[in-house]
């Protein structure tokens, strides 16, 4: 017979069962969930804001070890940068670190019931962008400072909440902290967590997802690598979502462990000996040098190897457009607990994604 | 580029995510959208392009969900065709939207249909499950025992298409012996449709190429199924 090969193989093509409306209203909201990551700093303009009266911001963080002068008045002084010293090796590798950190997850667990929730309390400071176009603004870079707690319910089944505390900015090392960074200073946001559908498996960093991953290292590294995040190294992604999934977040011994020792085998991660964490506790710095030229380090205590925080530290000036050493993120994570209930919170606008 | 996001947290990422305090948000609140080639002229002209529909997602992020709208059912079709199971069409579909989200700033603006590019993200996605792969075409050889009886039943079919049917068994198995290069472009092919050009575009090959990888394709595919002519 003289057919086309092609035509023959065109007509053994299956057919297929339709796209289940299920799976396909979870692929949109993975999408949303992911185009509402990109411009976050919407929710500026579509939620209220609720003010506290002078004075409450300083109690409320005096909790922490963290320096913070000043209120929320209207005092604007230079603010200092935050320029630490450039990452030295540690004397421990990256694999030792991680690996005893590995170990050091089986001393703490706390087994939170279905009908609990995980409550985490954090300090951050992150960089904010402003983008110039159209001549309607400049381009500014400061860093945002928050005061965080979150509650998530164990099993997934509950709504939970999240307060931010916006404390007062600090300068991007190398920019002038523009006026408006200040507008948001000592304001505190109450947002409600909706119990969602959940999107794409691989992408969920819930904790009710998080206690469901593989509890082998193996297991665990093959799920860092599931799917392609669209950036221009697996690697990057994949200790990108190692600390995506401990951030905030209480991870179970058994999947700690297997996060860490994952975490050990992505290309390109090693230690530094001199990290600090938002809280000023100093540890030992686990992390690699992400495409902006921003170094990520996971911090660990240098003792216990339990994990304090994250800090982003400039490595290439030109590619960060900061100076080398500049400190451009730190969070610390203060406290971590199980809790039987999480505060109600009134908002409107609580959507999925 | 390392936006990251909270899935389930709604609006609130809480990371390294740089906070972009782009004007653009200021658009949505009611600036005139730009003349033409922006997702807004809609209605006007008719339905955008692809490509309007992108760039205009570089501004609006929001807007790219249109893009899944016109096309994840085409996608997901091609997708389930290709591997055994459901599930993993699902993720296949979704994970394509998704990178191309990521990778939309470098979308090439003048091609205004889209639907190359996602095909060319959901093969390279496809290739990623082997097994579900390889169990679709070891399904689909096995489909040809139940064949004759239902050709019986059916007069009406071409001689063609029983002829497809008898060579079933023989066609997956050419089709598993195939590179992975090989099968993606024929596929696209033979079962998404694509011309020559949108399977160069796919693939990100020149159309030179597609032409004398699918020669090389058929040849091989005769060649497998002549082989087996002496034990039929």
């Amino acid at each position: 017979m003289n057919e086309d090969e092609i035509q023959l193989v065109a007509r053994i093509r299956p057919d297929t069962a339709p796209y289940d409306p299920a799976a396909k209203a979870a692929a949109r909201r993975g999408l949303a969930a992911a185009s509402a990551g990109r411009t976050p700093v919407r929710s500026l303009w579509r939620r209220p804001w609720v003010a506290l009266p002078a004075g409450a911001l300083a109690l409320a963080v005096g909790v922490t070890a963290t320096v913070l002068t000043g209120g929320t008045g209207p005092e604007r002084g230079p603010v200092q940068e935050v320029v630490v010293a450039l990452p030295r090796l540690a004397p421990m590798s990256a694999s030792e670190v991680l690996g005893r950190a590995a170990r050091a997850a089986a001393r703490t667990d706390l087994e939170p019931r279905d009908d609990q929730f995980v409550k985490v309390e954090s300090e951050t400071m992150y960089g904010a962008f402003t983008v110039a176009g159209e001549g309607k603004g400049e381009e500014s870079r400061h860093l945002y400072r928050t005061r965080r707690v979150i509650w998530q319910s164990a099993d997934g089944t509950r709504e939970g909440s999240l307060r931010i505390e916006h404390l007062e900015p600090k300068a991007y090392p190398g920019w002038p902290i523009p006026e408006s960074a200040y507008e948001e200073a000592g304001t505190v946001d109450l947002h409600r967590l909706p119990v969602c559908d959940p999107v794409p498996g691989h992408l969920r960093t819930d904790h009710a997802a998080v206690r469901r991953l593989p509890a082998d290292a193996e297991g665990m590294r093959a799920h860092l690598y599931t799917g392609d995040r669209g950036g221009d190294s697996r690697d990057e992604a994949a200790w990108t979502r190692v600390g995506d999934l401990l951030r905030e977040n209480y991870v179970p011994a058994a999947q700690r462990a297997a996060l860490f020792e994952a975490a050990a085998t992505i290309p390109g991660v090693d230690a530094v000996g001199d990290a600090e964490d938002a809280a000023g506790r100093k540890g030992i710095g686990v992390g690699r040098v992400g495409p902006d030229g921003v170094r990520e380090d996971l911090v660990f205590h240098p003792g216990t190897f339990e994990l304090l925080g994250e800090r982003g530290i400039v490595v290439d000036e030109k590619r960060a457009q900061s100076p080398a050493g500049s400190l451009v993120a730190s969070t610390a994570q203060l406290s971590v607990t199980v809790v039987d209930e999480a505060p109600r919170v009134e908002e409107e606008a609580a959507g999925c994604g | 580029m390392r936006a990251r996001t909270r899935p389930g947290k709604g609006p609130l990422p809480h990371d390294w995510t740089k906070r972009v305090m782009a004007l653009a948000l200021f658009q949505r609140a009611g600036t005139p959208v730009p003349p033409s080639g922006a997702p807004g002229s809609d209605g006007l002209d008719g339905p955008a392009s692809d490509a309007a529909l992108i760039e205009g997602s570089l501004a609006d992020p929001d807007g790219f969900a249109g893009l899944f709208d016109r096309h994840a059912d085409e996608i997901h079709r091609y997708a389930a065709r290709r591997l055994d199971d459901a599930s993993t069409a699902d993720d296949v579909t979704a994970e394509t939207f998704l990178v191309a989200f990521r990778k939309r700033a470098r979308y090439d603006l003048s091609r205004a249909d889209a639907r190359p590019w996602l095909y060319g993200i959901a093969s390279n996605l496809i290739s990623g499950h082997r097994r579900a792969e390889t169990r679709r075409l070891k399904a689909l050889a096995r489909s040809f025992r139940h064949a004759p009886e239902q050709a019986a039943g059916f007069e009406e079919r071409s001689a063609e298409r029983v002829t497809a049917d008898r060579l079933r068994p023989a066609l997956a198995a050419a089709l598993a012996r195939l590179s992975s290069a090989e099968r993606d472009l024929l596929l696209l092919v033979a079962w998404a449709e694509l011309t020559y050009e949108e399977a160069a575009e796919a693939l990100g090959i020149p159309v030179g190429t597609v032409r004398s990888r699918l020669s090389r394709t058929r040849t091989k595919i005769r060649r497998f199924l002549d082989s087996l002519e002496p034990h039929a």
